[in-house]
């Protein structure tokens, strides 16, 4: 029994290997990865990845090292951060709504590190979706190591 | 779509969701605990936490707030503790408190467990740097004070004993005076002797007035006369010069002497200060001892108030640079940015409560007007009010009202309290080890008010003393200052002390006076000063022994310089100059007989034969 779980995690972590289901993995995994693990878009993206067909390997994979990445990036973040809540004074009215709307404030978009990591990571969603669609295009697996079922 | 792990997903989140919706008792007990123990720095417990979704209200059977002082002791407990709050606010993340209120309160209650927490103490550092520095100070004044002197004190009864104590050096700087006018008058009589002498002078010029007198009228005797009286003129005209160099010098080393003698004099009287104040007074402030009683407990109790008032302030004041709208707190991970918005609101809002809380042994009545987590984003000043009357307990009625305005970016607060009927053993007073004072009966009214603008802080405190009996017990057998105070005080039963502390721009000053200072005062005058005073005059006499033969050589020395070898230098002055003058003038009349003379003598008017004309 043990055994056969494992055979399904195992397979699970194999399945949807399509380029874009790949890209999506290691996209979603960026985002979780460089912002504060607990936080309510986390959440909602950790719901995204169980609702679509997103590679979970790949989710992970890059949860863990953009983990890593993001203690060294944290004084940039926090720079980020404050740019964009005080500095950028157009922006001004848009931050006032994000915390003191009603749900809004539990994002904790008033502070600079989550605020700053968020929206970068928000920023390089789409460019690193589109650069791992077109690199996994571009070196597609071989027959062989499609996995039963996916092929 | 997979729609299955959706569901496991979601699923999971709900489990999760719902564990803590059934444990958030446990969970806010534990958070609650940890942020009032980072206030308090104490240990808090909580007992008993309900939170109900159903009235949306918070209960809490016990709180217990340890004290910072004794680890198994509870500086606050309070019983039966209800906050309800609105429901919409929470979606904003507002706690907003529309009712609140306490069944019992208890102060100074044991504890079992030790209250003692690991955090690191927080130092006056709390407090602005200039204010931390300023209590350090005066702290410091306490310690520094010659307690030791004052326990001990006594009055000698011999001066002697006390003389050979003391290193005298008035001795060794009258010794070297002394020897320095020696050396000077022995430059001077070496000097002096270079002088030819009076009576030389008077020789030479009765030779230079015999020949003006006694020259008969030859051209030749005339001008070998002259010529004579020339050189007694130059004679007078060396030694005058002479006579007047060693009168400088004599005068600088008769200056020189002088300052000696006013240094060994200095000398002298700082011996006698010394002296003086082995037995004197002046080092103890006699005039406000009620400051050496009643002030060190006071400052370390202001210490404590002026440092949570300013945690409170640092907590809620606003902290922006002019013209920003934003507040920056820094957290753990980033910094947190407060808009200062009309639409923001603080996260803790409590706007009015009023309730009563009896037992057995005390009623209070508990006043709260908007309370608030931030007065900047809220616009109205908060106050708090609490009174209480106790029965069987050290205190008879106390009551506290608090009012702060921290909307604008000077705060400003008013704190006022009163106490009634409160046990005399309770209230600290002495220097603990070094003065240990005690009340042993009696009771204390106190009114104290203290009112913050910004940096400014004025505290006023009146404390009143009633049928008061003192405990010296553990006082050490002390001497005669502490025992004039100790009758003093012994008898006095009722009195006030005035507490004053001001924090300005010149600084902290701390004040405390009592119609004691006075009584204090006048009873270590009347048993002492004239015992002191009578001993500092026998100490000056036996000092001015001491010194009275090298004070007299050096005063004799001084006389010999002025009157004995400047007056000497100044007589051979006058003299060679008196008679350089005379015998100038001898010289005029010679050179003008002997000019008339040769007018008279044809074979002159054209001198021939080789024989030259003098004039």
């Amino acid at each position: 029994m043990p055994l056969k779980s494992i055979h399904k995690i195992v397979k699970l972590f194999n399945s949807e290997v399509k380029p874009n289901q790949l890209a999506w993995g290691i996209s979603f995994g960026m985002m979780v990865g460089l912002t504060p693990l607990l936080s309510l878009h986390n959440l909602i993206s950790l719901l995204v990845v169980c609702l679509f067909r997103i590679n979970f390997l790949m989710f992970f994979l890059s949860l863990g090292l953009f983990s890593v990445l993001s203690f060294l990036l944290r004084p940039f973040f926090d720079w980020f951060g404050y740019l964009l809540l005080v500095d950028m004074t157009a922006l001004r009215s848009f931050w006032i709504f994000m915390t003191t709307g009603p749900v809004v404030p539990f994002f904790r978009f008033n502070n600079t590190v989550m605020t700053g990591s968020f929206f970068l990571s928000l920023a390089l969603f789409f460019p690193l979706f589109i650069l791992i669609v077109k690199f996994r295009q571009s070196k597609p697996l071989a027959p062989q190591q499609f996995p039963e079922g996916n092929a | 779509m997979r729609i299955k792990f959706f569901i496991a997903g979601l699923l999971f989140l709900t489990i999760v969701g719902g564990v803590a919706f059934f444990k958030i008792d446990t969970l806010l007990t534990t958070a609650l605990e940890e942020k009032i123990s980072q206030i308090t720095l104490t240990k808090t417990d909580i007992s008993n936490l309900k939170v109900s979704f159903k009235n949306w209200s918070l209960e809490i059977k016990k709180l217990e707030v340890a004290s910072r002082d004794d680890e198994f002791k509870n500086i606050v407990e309070l019983e039966g503790v209800f906050i309800g709050f609105k429901a919409l606010p929470l979606l904003k993340k507002t706690l907003f408190v529309d009712e609140f209120s306490i069944k019992g309160i208890s102060f100074g209650t044991p504890r079992g467990k030790s209250g003692k927490l690991s955090l690191p103490k927080k130092s006056s550092s709390w407090v602005s740097e200039k204010m931390g520095n300023a209590i350090d100070k005066i702290k410091a004044e306490f310690v520094n004070l010659p307690f030791n002197k004052f326990l001990d004190f006594e009055i000698p009864s011999d001066p002697i004993e006390m003389v050979n104590a003391l290193n005298l050096k008035s001795i060794d700087v009258f010794k070297t005076s002394i020897s320095n006018m020696e050396q000077y008058r022995g430059d001077l009589s070496r000097r002096m002797s270079e002088l030819r002498g009076v009576s030389d002078y008077d020789e030479r010029i009765n030779e230079a007035r015999n020949l003006a007198k006694n020259t008969v009228n030859d051209p030749k005797v005339v001008s070998e006369a002259v010529e004579t009286i020339k050189k007694t003129y130059e004679f007078f005209q060396a030694e005058q010069r002479k006579a007047e160099s060693l009168f400088g010098d004599a005068s600088s080393d008769i200056r020189k002497a002088e300052g000696d003698l006013s240094v060994a004099t200095n000398a002298l009287e700082l011996d006698f200060a010394a002296a003086k104040s082995r037995v004197s007074l002046d080092e103890f402030d006699i005039g406000n001892l009620s400051k050496i009683v009643f002030g060190s407990p006071g400052i370390d109790l202001a210490e404590k108030v002026i440092q949570y008032h300013s945690l409170l302030q640092k907590s809620l004041v606003l902290n922006t640079e002019d013209g920003e709208f934003v507040e920056v707190k820094k957290r753990q991970i980033g910094r947190d940015i407060i808009f200062i918005d009309e639409k923001a609101q603080p996260r803790f809002v409590l706007e009015n409560s009023e309730f009563n809380v009896k037992s057995s042994q005390a009623a209070y009545t508990i006043k709260m007007k908007d309370i608030n987590s931030a007065p900047f984003l809220y616009g109205k000043p908060s106050s708090l009010e609490l009174k209480g009357s106790f029965e069987n307990a050290p205190l008879g009625s106390a009551s506290f009202a608090s009012f702060w305005d921290y909307t604008k970016k000077i705060p400003k607060d008013d704190l006022h309290m009163e106490v009634d009927q409160l046990k005399a053993e309770a209230w600290p007073l002495g220097i603990p080890k070094i003065f240990p004072i005690k009340f042993s009966q009696g009771s204390i009214n106190a009114e104290s008010k203290l009112h913050f603008d910004g940096e400014a802080m004025k505290w006023v405190s009146e404390i009143f003393f009633k049928n008061i009996s003192w405990d010296f017990s553990e006082l050490p057998q002390a001497g005669l200052l502490v025992s004039a105070m100790k009758d003093v005080l012994s008898s006095t039963k009722y009195f006030h002390v005035d507490i004053e502390m001001i924090s300005d721009e010149k600084g902290l000053q701390y004040h405390v006076k009592s119609d004691l200072d006075e009584l204090l005062h006048a009873a270590i005058q009347s048993a002492l000063q004239k015992k002191i005073e009578s001993f500092q005059e026998k100490l000056h006499l036996e000092l001015e022994k001491r010194v009275s033969v090298y004070k007299d050589q050096a005063n004799k020395n001084l006389s010999d310089l002025r009157l004995g070898t400047k007056r000497n230098v100044e007589q051979a002055m006058d003299k060679a100059n008196q008679y350089r003058e005379e015998a100038g003038k001898l010289e005029q009349t010679l050179t003008k007989r002997a000019q008339s003379g040769v007018a008279s003598i044809p074979a002159l008017k054209n001198p021939s034969n080789g024989i030259k004309n003098p004039f």
